[in-house]
Order: C-alpha cells, then sequence, then structure tokens
C-alpha cells in the first residue's frame, strides 16, 4: 500500500497534472459562481475531452473541476445572496450579512481559506481511513436515509432566525414542491396539472435559483442605490488575518471538516446537507449563537470548510464500492468505465497509483483553490461591488434564465424558477425566508423514499402490522434519532442556560 | 396547446415531405447540419456513457456534429415526450430504453404513445441478473427458492423503481417458480449496490453491467437469458434452471414517428458501424451487444408490448 501511495503521489507532482489541476480549478470556479451551471453538468460536457487522456490524467482533470466548482458558490452565495450551487445555501446565511456590512472580501477570503483547509483535512482521512469510511456508506439502510433527512429538517430550527413556526411552514412547502412529479417508488403521478413536463418534477437548481436570486433580483431592481449596497471601502483584507479567523479556531474548522466528510459519504445526502449540518453545530457550540445569520465569519467557515470536505467524501464510495455519494461523482464513475477502469476495494490494490494520485490531486486542488481565490476571489468581488446596478441586475437576470433553462433544456422550468421567485419574495415579507424552504425541497424526497423502502422492508421483516418497527431497530438510526432531538431541544436548554447565567449576574 | 403544437409538427412533416419530394437527390445527403441526440436521463448513468462513447465516432460517421442534449425526468419521459413532438426529419434522436418507452404509456399518461415513437436502432442490452452477497446462505437459485417458498414474502429483492426491467424481472421470477417476494424500488440503481453489501436487502435483481462491477463482492444465482451469457460463462440461465424468466433492458435510439426513411436508415446504419467497433469494450463492461435495425427493433418492441401487457395486467398496473 505504501509503494501505490508514494507513486500516486509522484504520479500528480508532474507538471502535467499539475497544469491540469490548475485549468480544473479556474473552470469549476466559473462554473460554480454562475448559478444554474453545475458541476454535474460540466463534468458531462468535459467527459469526451479525457478519453484521449490516460484515467489518472482524466480524474485528475475531473477532481479538479468538482473540488473548485464547489467552493465557486460561495462566491454568489456571498455576493448577491444565491448560492451558486446547493451546497453553499449555508455559505449565504452569514456570508451575504457579512457583504451588507461591508466585509464582503473578508467573507469570500474567509471561505477560500476554510474552503482549502476543508479540502486538505478530509483528503486526509480519507488517504488513511478510506476502507473504514466505507462501512458508513454500507451501514446506512432505507431507515437512516428517513432518519437522516428528519435531522436535516429539524435544522430547520437553527436556519430559522425569527419564527420557529414560520421556518417549518417554509419546510413544508419546500416538502410540497418536492413532491411534484413521478413518484420515485410506486410511480404515481402527482400534481401534473395535465402537462408532461411536470413528470421531472421541480429541479433543485431552478428552484434554489427561483428562491434566492430573483427575490434578490427584485430587491435590487426597487432600490435607489446606484452600486450594490456593499459598502467597499474596508477592502485590502490581509490574508494573516484570515488565517487567523479560520484557524484561531481549530475545533470549529476541524469539526466542520469531518462532518463534511461524512455526510458526504452517505450516497445521496451529499454535498447538499453537509454544509447546512456543519452551521448548526458550530452555531450550537458557539458562545454566542445569536451571531450566527447576522455576518458572523465563524459560520461562513462551517459551510465551506464542510462543502469542500464532502467532495472527498462522496469520492470515498466512488472509489471502493463503485457508488457515486453525489451527482458529480456519478459522472466521474462513468468516466471510469469508459477508461476501463472498475472501482472497488481491488482499485486501491490493482491500480494503487491511479487511487491515490487522484485523492492526492484532490488535495492539491484545494491548494490551487487558495491562488486562484485570493486572485479571483478579489476581482469578482471588486466587480460586483463596484459595477453599477443598471448593468448587474440585468447580467445577473440573463445568467438566471440560462441557467434555469439550461438545466433541462425547457422553457418550463424557467417559467417555475420565474414564478417560484415572485412567490418567495412575497412570502418573505411574511417572514418565510428561503433556506427552510430549500432544506425541505432537497430533503423531502430522501425522507418519503427512505420512509417507502424502510415500511416495505419492515412488512418483510415483522408482517404488515408493524411494519413500522424497521425505523427503529438498527443502533444507527437510534443514533440519529438522539441527534433530531437534541438539536430540537438545545435551542431551550441554551435559552435556560442564558437566563440563569444572567440571573446568577445580577445578584453578584 | 399540445394539439397545437402537434397540428403544427404534422404541418412540418408534411412540407418536410413536400420539400423532400420536390429536392430528389437533395433528400439523400441527410444529414445536412448538426443533429440532436437527447439523453432523457441524468448525467452519469447508462444512457450517458454510451452517447458519450458514440458522441465523436458518430461525428464522423454522419460527418455533422452530434450535440447530446438533456431532458431528463419522469424515468425518461420527459425527453421521449418531447423527442415525439419535434419535427420527424431526423434531425433529433434520442437514446431509449426497454420496457420504459412500452411499460410507461400502459401505466400512466407519460404524454407521449409507444407508437409516437420510431425505433432507428438497437445497440445492446443488459440482461437482469439476480445477485445476492458473498456470504449469503443461497448457494443456488434453489436455496433461493425453497427459503422464499417457506416463508413466502420474507426475501427483500431490491432493484431500481416500479415497473422497471429489474422490477419485471422480479415479478417473472415469482410468476415462474410460483413464489412470494418483497420488492423495494431504490430511487436509481446506484444506491443498490450498499444496500445489498450492508444487508439492507437479500437479494438484488440487477443489471448484468452493476454485477459485472461488483463481481468480487456478489454472487449470481441466475441470469435472465435464453441462453448463457458470452462475458458471464459460469452464471446458469433461470432457463436451464427450470425457470422460464427471460428479460433485459435494451438500449438504442428512437425519433419521432413518421421520420423519413433516409433519415432512418443512415442513422441506423451509423450507429450500427460505432456500435460493431466499440463491442468489444462494451462487453467488458458487461454489455449484451445487439445490432438490430429498424425492423428488428420494431419487432422487439411489438412482441414486448404483449408480454408486458399481461405482466403489468396481473399487477394491477395497467391504466
Amino acid at each position: 500500500m505504501f509503494e501505490s501511495v508514494i507513486s500516486g503521489l509522484m504520479a500528480v507532482l508532474g507538471w502535467e497534472a499539475l497544469l491540469l489541476v490548475l485549468i480544473g480549478t479556474v473552470v469549476g470556479l466559473f462554473v460554480g459562481s454562475v448559478p444554474g451551471l453545475t458541476a454535474t453538468m460540466a463534468l458531462a460536457l468535459l467527459v469526451p475531452f479525457t478519453f484521449t487522456m490516460d484515467p489518472l490524467s482524466a480524474m485528475v482533470l475531473l477532481g479538479a473541476v468538482y473540488v473548485a466548482s464547489m467552493y465557486g458558490g460561495a462566491f454568489t452565495a456571498i455576493l448577491i445572496n444565491t448560492p451558486g450551487t446547493p451546497g453553499a445555501i449555508a455559505t449565504s446565511l452569514d456570508g451575504y450579512p457579512m457583504a451588507q456590512q461591508g466585509k464582503a472580501e473578508l467573507a469570500i477570503l474567509t471561505a477560500t481559506v476554510a474552503s482549502v483547509v476543508g479540502g486538505v483535512i478530509s483528503v486526509i482521512f480519507v488517504l488513511l481511513l478510506a476502507a473504514p469510511l466505507t462501512e458508513i456508506a454500507i451501514r446506512f439502510g432505507p431507515a437512516e436515509y428517513f432518519w437522516v433527512a428528519v435531522l436535516g429538517l429539524s435544522l430547520i430550527g437553527a436556519l430559522s432566525t425569527g419564527s420557529l413556526v414560520k421556518g417549518l411552514m417554509g419546510g413544508a412547502i419546500g416538502m410540497l414542491i418536492g413532491t411534484v412529479g413521478v413518484s420515485p417508488l410506486g410511480g404515481e403521478s402527482r400534481f401534473l396539472f395535465g402537462t408532461s413536463e411536470l413528470q421531472g418534477g421541480v429541479n433543485l437548481i431552478v428552484a434554489l435559483i427561483g428562491i434566492f436570486a430573483v427575490p434578490e433580483l427584485i430587491r435590487l431592481s426597487a432600490t435607489a442605490m446606484r452600486t450594490v449596497s456593499i459598502d467597499y471601502s474596508k477592502g485590502g483584507e490581509k490574508l494573516s488575518h484570515v488565517f487567523w479567523i479560520t484557524c484561531g479556531r481549530p475545533f470549529n474548522v476541524i469539526r466542520s471538516s469531518v462532518i463534511g466528510l461524512i455526510v458526504g459519504i452517505i450516497p445521496g445526502a451529499g454535498n447538499n446537507v453537509a454544509g447546512l449540518v456543519a452551521y448548526n453545530e458550530a452555531k450550537r457550540a458557539d458562545r454566542d449563537p445569536a451571531s450566527f445569520g447576522k455576518g458572523n465569519a465563524q459560520g461562513v467557515v462551517a459551510s465551506e470548510s464542510s462543502n469542500n470536505a464532502a467532495v472527498a467524501g462522496s469520492v470515498v464510495p466512488l472509489l471502493t464500492l463503485g457508488v457515486p455519494g453525489s451527482p458529480p461523482a456519478a459522472v466521474m464513475l462513468g468516466a471510469l468505465m469508459l477508461h476501463g477502469i472498475r472501482p472497488g476495494t481491488a482499485l486501491f490494490v490493482e491500480t494503487g497509483t491511479l487511487a491515490y494520485g487522484f485523492i492526492f490531486s484532490l488535495g492539491l486542488a484545494a491548494l490551487a483553490l487558495l491562488i486562484v481565490g485570493v486572485i479571483g476571489g478579489r476581482i469578482i468581488c471588486r466587480a460586483v461591488c463596484t459595477v453599477p446596478l443598471g448593468f448587474l441586475v440585468p447580467t445577473i437576470a440573463f445568467m438566471t434564465i440560462l441557467g434555469a433553462y439550461s438545466m433541462r433544456n425547457s422553457l418550463v422550468d424557467v417559467f417555475i424558477m420565474v414564478g417560484l421567485g415572485i412567490f418567495a419574495y412575497v412570502v418573505r415579507y411574511f417572514g418565510i425566508h428561503a433556506a427552510p424552504i430549500a432544506l425541505g425541497l432537497i430533503l423531502g424526497p430522501i425522507a418519503e423514499d427512505g420512509f417507502g423502502m424502510a415500511m416495505l422492508q419492515g412488512t418483510a421483516r415483522f408482517g404488515p402490522d408493524q411494519a413500522a418497527l424497521a425505523l427503529f431497530v438498527n443502533p444507527l438510526s437510534w443514533m440519529l434519532i438522539a441527534l433530531t432531538v437534541l438539536t430540537l431541544v438545545w435551542p431551550a436548554i441554551q435559552n435556560r442556560r442564558g437566563r440563569k447565567r444572567m440571573t446568577s449576574g445580577s445578584v453578584e | 396547446m399540445f394539439k397545437l403544437l402537434k397540428r403544427s409538427a404534422l404541418v412540418g412533416a408534411c412540407l418536410a415531405g413536400a420539400l423532400g419530394m420536390a429536392a430528389g437527390p437533395a433528400a439523400a445527403s441527410f444529414p445536412e447540419r448538426t443533429v440532436t441526440y437527447v439523453n432523457p436521463f441524468s448525467p452519469g448513468g447508462e444512457c450517458d456513457i454510451v452517447q458519450r462513447m458514440q458522441q465523436e465516432p458518430l461525428r464522423s460517421e454522419l460527418g455533422v456534429d452530434v450535440v447530446i442534449e438533456y431532458r431528463e425526468g419522469g424515468g425518461g419521459a420527459v425527453g421521449w415526450t418531447h423527442v415525439s413532438r419535434q419535427r420527424a426529419d431526423g434531425y433529433t434522436f434520442a437514446c431509449f430504453s426497454i420496457p420504459h418507452i412500452i411499460a410507461q404509456p400502459m401505466t400512466r399518461n407519460p404524454g407521449y404513445q409507444t407508437d409516437d415513437l420510431k425505433v432507428i436502432y438497437t445497440y445492446h442490452s443488459t440482461p437482469q441478473v439476480l445477485v445476492v452477497r458473498n456470504d449469503s446462505p443461497f448457494q443456488t437459485l434453489e436455496d433461493f427458492i425453497n427459503a422464499a417458498k417457506e416463508n413466502p414474502g420474507s426475501i427483500t429483492v431490491g432493484g431500481t423503481g416500479t415497473a422497471s426491467g429489474n422490477h419485471l424481472g422480479a415479478v417473472r421470477l415469482m410468476r415462474a417458480a410460483d413464489i412470494r417476494l418483497t420488492w423495494i424500488p431504490f430511487p436509481g440503481s446506484g444506491p443498490t449496490i450498499p444496500a445489498l453489501q450492508g444487508g439492507h436487502v437479500g437479494a438484488l435483481m440487477t443489471n448484468s453491467t452493476m454485477y459485472v462491477q461488483n463481481k468480487d463482492r456478489f454472487r449470481a444465482l441466475a441470469v435472465s437469458t435464453e441462453e448463457r451469457v458470452d462475458f458471464l460463462p459460469d452464471v446458469p440461465t433461470f432457463k436451464e434452471l427450470g425457470y422460464d424468466v427471460v428479460e433485459a433492458i435494451y438500449r438504442g435510439a428512437l425519433g419521432p414517428a413518421g421520420m423519413p426513411d433516409e433519415a432512418v436508415n443512415r442513422i441506423a446504419e451509423a450507429l450500427d458501424k460505432v456500435n460493431r467497433a466499440q463491442a468489444e469494450r462494451k462487453q467488458e463492461m458487461g454489455f449484451q451487444m445487439h445490432y438490430y435495425g429498424p425492423e428488428e427493433s420494431a419487432a422487439l418492441v411489438e412482441r414486448l408490448k404483449v408480454e408486458y401487457r399481461e405482466l403489468l395486467d396481473e399487477l394491477g398496473m395497467l391504466r
């Protein structure tokens, strides 16, 4: 094994591989920062170009694009409150308030450093623990998927800065939107309204563009300001300061990276949820949880380190089981197959150079983000902050329409995007925010599938009357249930503690 | 709206036909511009892998650009509906899979009818394989069937979706062996592998490609072909073990009904050349190769229509 690790490292340290990493990160950064261009799509378009390459070079290029696009999503999340990728939803929660306080560049550089650290930490874990980590993916059955989704939905409590009830309403709306289409379990048609286009359901990216970007564009068009209301005068942040923010609290960044890694390994849940889970944990552990959602840099650190760590996580089941942990990983699996490589544990033995080389290259791509991100980040940040709104708003509007259309080459998707956007703009006035809606949309289908399959399993095992037992028989399910309960009651505990501290303080 | 579209498509087709007749020999030069090869499934799926493999050679074969367009959703229904409404001039065709294009219109209204589509060429199939984990107590198909007879419904079998190739394979086995299994439909083939590995299902009814990828971990009990498969010489067929289970997912290319014969034949010829050149590589990946032209493909669809109608009727899924 040791020999393979070394030869893998040597293989990616050649100038050719390094060049591919650099090209990949630039492409990925662009793709990630445009709402509607997804890593999945970019990888699918790149696959034919990799036919002529050797397998390792192909995977290095694809991996770099994947890593960088995860990070690129942070730009739009911070600057225009629109996560460029679903993984960056949590980044917008504190990144955008930071930008509004004039700390846009600080937020972006923090996201950069956090991404690099998250990427490197997760690669180290994968290198050392690929085989045991695979166990995590295998232990997840239908019941666990259900409970993971429930745990995710319980995060709504943490995400909603205002009323919990309104947060839950948002989640319910999202779950309802998620039911549109042909149901995956029984094949029933739901809420099609007589059209055939809605069979595929509401595309997640299309919905995200709608509920995040459109309200922001409406708001920007309605302001009297000439540029984005970001005070740029405080620019020129020192990198050392940013490093201090990220690494000065090592617990947050390490915890978030590990969470991202583990969530990324679970096939299906993937990077979309990783950032949100890490964000919730960071908020819970923080001394001042109330500062989250109002521009706390630690929120950005948690989200970004976690969603980049999830990249390496989703590669684990891909390499060891041949099971993609996320849609972009599915495209990479296709590329591996086209090169005649059969993923599986044998991959590490038979073609160790490829397997380890690929994992190393993900780490290199994370490091390359530091260069590409610091330069590109400053340029993009300055551009967005100084371009007059009269140019900026139409440009972004154009890109959102293009992005929604390109998902499935369907005009219906554009209408859905605009419709959901107007809806989101209206309900925001009633205190229902975009993040809980997005969470419901992502997790509703996972919960439904998991529940349905677990009930079928239960029927086979315990008979139709006690089918629900299947949801409660595995220790892993218990753990997830316990975490959910903890997430739900923690704010109450924290409240009481805070009150006690206050009263005892006043006595002294 | 739909009617209008259909009518305009019809008018378009008539116009194209008239133009074709008027132009005479010029029509033989199909294709003259970029062709669109629709993928009705997601990137990374089986259609995607095959279409990406074919894209470059198909371009040199046809002499024009080949654009792959994603129109995913509804288990392929969104893409096929789209294709069925395009002008039938040969410039838009899609990757298809059977049973989907036959079973979907039988069980719900997917927006197209099987007869709205013209099958052009069938490149390969993935026979269905019944697999268990290496450490499973079921050494043979006989063990499996006996266990299912002892405790009806207690064995869970996983696969992709409902009324899919995997599902219909399992249904055929239940019929042939007169047993009851509990079908667990997964959203996509990816999650089925860790589900079997982790013991969340007792067995999988899966595609030959999936089994080939996981040979070292899983044991195949039987394969659903008439004769043994070249790339799985050690796996017995259901038939030789005494159970009449023949089921496979066929993939190929289709266009809107009413395409001119020149276009159909031109695309079929090009696909045939590309397919033959890639045969060896595809077999290694676990594909059973076919080289069915337009007539053979149509005959396949007609034969399976009858069989699937019967199966779906028995399941109570016919609409």
